[in-house]
Parts: structure tokens; C-alpha cells; sequence
């Protein structure tokens, strides 16, 4: 009964909670698996706020605190992982820093060149675009991670570290490969936030803090669709991807009667925090 | 660099002292859009059209909370989905292959659109902004595009509408009063970002690197770019004021 009871404990939980079981067609007895639950003792005894059943390991002040720290955690991670891919690719130190020089026009590429074969690539000219996404978004997912650890903080926070031993990741040995681990990654990252988002408060919605979560998903959403054309597949969402966490139905529960079922790309995939926390545990150094 | 890729800018051409290396679809779909040279265009179907072109402010949006927002999202999903519908007639019209790259994309993307559309009015029943009685019930949308020869210029606006749509989702969430519908909004206006990214990719592969308002053609904001994070700020009123109104792209029929 503990982890109900650190739902019970947070409005938000309990309202995530019962759209979760309704989405399921379980909401009436969701409400009375909570009734029947409540008033016992919690057992752990947390130093902050945590939700362990959503945020596992994750801390803060306030749900919204969660979220954003969630995110953070993420960014740090995507953020290292396309340095590290950066790196490699243009026959930089493992342990080298982004070059302080960001690109100022979308066909800038810093001062970065390729170095490592280019793979698979359908032509010249797509390997040529993925490399410049990689410099562009390298960037960008530095910018987001600063952004967030600014934000946490300036609100009285505590903003989540990087892990100390460092990040490890599966990186191929051309930009093809490379590439693909990129995009299975931003797209566990627009599936993160999509399934993060609705934790937030209602204090969020009015406040700013719950469109600017939903900004930097649309932006990690246009990183995995440009990412795909890359490639050569399509702009997505596409449900089942090799190496991304499961997707969830953003329908699932809302009533539309007109057009369902719907296409594969129709709306966005989302995954439950605590899926992508544990899916992303193995790049943890 | 500011983001503003907005419908914004085209809202009043008229008036614009610069012509900001604007191609010809903006000047043609703006001055179309503004009832200016209707009969040089040679649009038949605007010769037709017997309608009006009111402006609608979010006030004008049927509903309150949640149900306003919705109904200002499948205004512009309407508007989209007849967009993309007529920019595939004028693709082909002008010529361009069906194994076209972007033609197979802007295919897909219309097929998406238009369950957006469907889902939204069947979400809304006898609410939605498009059922008998309600303001877009017999709404109609001339963009020009019987006036356009470039193929590019099409991609460009499709471009800038799916650009200014994933704006304006981001914009229109501070409106909704409690998380109902906020995982479904998030679900479809990241469909858009991924759109309007892989019209960019389409763009600048094909040496397009201007939109119709003169910013640069962007898969996402560059980092230096109000932190790499799409803007949060696109009113409702603001996008309304371009998309509808004598100088926008939707006639009352």
C-alpha cells in the first residue's frame, strides 16, 4: 500500500493516477482502490518531495519541480550523448567540449568537419544534413540542459547533477549508425516529455511553466523527424521503434468518435517516466 | 537571431516598405488573399467565391475553456487540411512527379491533417467551430496557389503554416483549465513540429532557404535561439488576425 499512499498524497498523483486506470477502463475502481487505501503510514520518509512510483530517484520541491528535474536529467544525458557523438565523428577527444562557438545560421557547422565514414547513407547530400544536425542539435540539447539547471535554480530549486561516472553509449563507428542511436534517443526524449507533461500543476498551465515543457517536446520532435528524413524514413510517430521506450496512446480515454482508428503518425507516442528513467539506466556510467 | 516565424508578417503586405526577398507565392497569396487583382490571378474559384472574409479574435471561438481551445485548434486544422488538399492538386497540376520526394511527404502529411480535423470535430460534436450554425460551418480557403508556378513556393508555405500551427498549439495551452486535453494537444502539435522540420530538411534540400517572410528555413531553433526552445508566446488573436479577416485566407460562404 506504500507506493498508493505516495499517490494519495499528491493531488496530481491521484488525478495522473485515475486518468491512467480510466485510460484503461478501470477508473471507477481506481477510485475505490484509493478509498480503500487511505490513512495508513507512509514508511519512507523522504528529505524533499519524491514520487517513487513516477519519478523514481528523482527530487524537488513540488511536482512541477519533478518534471522539470526529470527533463533535466534527460538533457544532461542527450546532451553528453550528442557531444560524444560530435566527437567521434569529427575525430575529436572522447573527453573534448563542445567548441564555444555555436552556429549562428542553419547551414553553419561551427568548426566542426567529418572525419568518420559516412554509412549507409541513401546519398552524399543526406550525410552531409546529419552531420549538421549533429553540430545544430549538439548545441541545442546543451542550450535546453542550461536552460533547465537556470530555471530549477532560479525558482529556489535544486537542480539534478550530472552522473558522476559519466555517460556511456553504444556510438557505431560511421554516421549512419551514429545517427540511428541519435534518433532513438530524441525520440524516447519526445516521448518522455509528451508522458511528463500531464504531472505538472494546474499552477503550470496558466504560469508558463507547462508550455515551455511543451516547447522543448516539440523541439526534440522536430530533432527525431529531421533525424529520420536523414535517414530515409518517415517523419513519424511510428509506434514500435527498435531501442525506443514503449509508446503509449495519447487517445487512449478521450472520446472521439469521428476518424478512429487513426493512422500510425497521428499523434505522438508518449512513455511513462518511470519507463524512460529505467530504459536509459544502461547509458549511467 | 529572434524567432518569428510567424504567419505574422503577412498580415498587413500592403504595408510592408521591404520586400524582404518575399517570393512570389507570398506577394501572390497575400494579394490574393487580399482581394487585390482577384481576375489577374485567374483563380475561378475565387471568381465564384460569394463570400465574406470576417476576422475572428479568440473571443469569437465558440466555447470556454477547454472546448475554446479545442475549437481554435480545429479552426486551424480546417484551414490546414484544405491547405494541403490544394497544394496536391497544384503539385501535380504543375507537373511534379508522383515519386517526387516531397510530394510523397506532403501526401502523408495531409492524410494527418485531416484525421487532426476529423478527430477534433469528433471530439467537439455539435460544439465544433465547424458544425451547422457555428462561424466556420460553410468556410472556404483561397491561398493563391492557382497564381504559383514554383513548386518551392508551395513546400515554403506549407512550410510556414505548419510552422506558425506549431506555434500557435504552444501558445493556445496557458488557455486550457485543467489537463483533460492536454496529453492529446501535446500528441498532435508534436506531429506538427516533426512536419514542419521535415518540410525545413525538404526545403533546404532543394536550395530553398528563405520562408515567405524572409526568416530563415529551420528544421528547429538554432541554440542561440531563445535557448533552442520554440516560442511559448503565439496568440490566438495574433494568429486569427492572419488567417482570417480581409487579408487573410478564409471566406465565409
Amino acid at each position: 500500500m506504500d507506493q498508493l499512499d505516495e499517490i494519495l498524497r499528491s493531488e496530481v498523483n491521484r488525478r495522473a493516477f485515475i486518468t491512467r486506470m480510466g485510460a484503461a477502463g478501470l477508473g471507477a475502481a481506481a477510485v475505490s482502490l484509493l478509498a480503500g487505501c487511505g490513512g495508513s503510514s507512509a514508511t519512507t520518509a523522504v528529505s524533499g518531495f519524491g514520487d517513487p512510483v513516477n519519478f523514481p530517484g528523482i527530487q524537488g520541491r513540488s511536482q512541477d519541480d519533478l518534471v522539470l528535474n526529470f527533463a533535466l536529467t534527460l538533457e544532461i544525458l542527450e546532451a553528453d550523448l550528442y557531444r560524444q557523438a560530435l566527437n567521434k565523428a569529427s575525430g575529436r577527444p572522447a573527453g573534448a567540449a563542445l567548441d564555444a562557438t555555436a552556429p549562428t545560421s542553419p547551414s553553419d557547422r561551427g568548426s566542426y568537419t567529418r572525419t568518420i565514414p559516412t554509412g549507409a547513407f541513401a546519398n552524399q547530400q543526406l550525410a552531409d544534413v546529419a552531420f549538421l544536425y549533429l553540430v545544430q542539435y549538439a548545441y541545442v540539447e546543451a542550450a535546453h540542459r542550461d536552460f533547465l539547471n537556470v530555471a530549477i535554480q532560479s525558482s529556489g530549486g535544486t537542480p539534478v547533477t550530472r552522473n558522476p561516472g559519466g555517460y556511456n553509449f553504444p556510438l557505431g563507428d560511421d554516421l549512419f549508425s551514429i545517427t540511428g542511436l541519435i534518433y532513438a534517443v530524441e525520440e524516447t526524449g519526445v516521448r518522455a516529455y509528451l508522458g511528463a507533461a500531464p504531472f505538472m500543476s494546474n499552477a503550470a498551465i496558466t504560469n508558463g511553466l507547462l508550455a515551455t515543457a511543451v516547447a522543448i517536446h516539440s523541439t526534440e520532435a522536430r530533432h527525431s523527424a529531421a533525424v529520420a528524413y536523414t535517414l530515409g524514413l518517415e517523419a513519424g510517430p511510428v509506434f514500435a521503434l527498435a531501442g525506443v521506450t514503449p509508446g503509449r496512446r495519447v487517445t487512449d480515454g478521450v472520446a472521439a468518435a469521428v476518424g478512429a482508428p487513426y493512422r500510425q503518425q497521428t499523434f505522438q507516442y508518449f512513455s511513462d517516466p518511470a519507463v524512460v528513467l529505467n530504459a536509459v539506466q544502461p547509458f549511467f556510467g | 537571431m529572434k524567432e518569428t516565424n510567424s504567419l505574422l508578417e503577412t498580415a498587413a503586405p500592403a504595408q510592408r516598405e521591404e520586400s524582404r526577398g518575399a517570393s512570389d507565392i507570398v506577394r501572390g497569396a497575400a494579394l490574393a488573399a487580399a482581394g487585390i487583382g482577384i481576375a489577374a490571378l485567374g483563380s475561378a474559384r475565387r471568381a465564384q467565391a460569394q463570400g465574406t472574409k470576417p476576422l475572428l479574435t479568440f473571443n469569437d471561438i465558440p466555447g470556454t475553456g477547454n472546448i475554446k481551445v479545442l475549437n481554435y485548434a480545429l479552426a486551424l486544422e480546417t484551414l490546414e487540411a484544405d491547405l494541403y488538399v490544394q497544394a496536391i492538386a497544384r503539385l501535380q497540376a504543375l507537373g511534379v512527379p508522383a515519386n517526387d520526394a516531397a510530394l510523397t511527404y506532403v501526401q502523408s502529411f495531409a492524410q494527418i491533417e485531416a484525421d487532426h480535423r476529423d478527430f477534433l470535430r469528433g471530439a467537439l460534436g455539435a460544439s465544433a467551430i465547424t458544425a451547422p450554425g457555428q462561424p466556420l460551418a460553410t468556410a472556404s480557403f483561397d491561398f493563391g496557389l492557382a497564381a504559383v508556378t514554383d513548386p518551392n513556393a508551395i513546400l515554403n508555405l506549407l512550410y510556414l503554416v505548419e510552422n506558425t500551427g506549431t506555434q500557435a498549439y504552444l501558445g493556445a495551452i496557458k488557455y486550457f483549465t485543467d489537463y483533460t486535453y492536454i496529453a492529446v494537444a501535446g500528441g498532435i502539435q508534436a506531429t506538427e513540429a516533426r512536419h514542419t522540420a521535415t518540410v525545413a530538411a525538404l526545403l533546404l534540400s532543394r536550395g530553398v532557404t528563405t520562408d515567405p517572410n524572409g526568416n530563415p528555413v529551420s528544421t528547429a531553433p538554432l541554440s542561440n535561439n531563445n535557448n533552442g526552445i520554440d516560442i511559448i508566446n503565439l496568440e490566438p488573436t495574433a494568429v486569427l488576425a492572419v488567417v482570417t479577416g480581409p487579408n487573410g485566407f478564409t471566406i465565409i460562404n
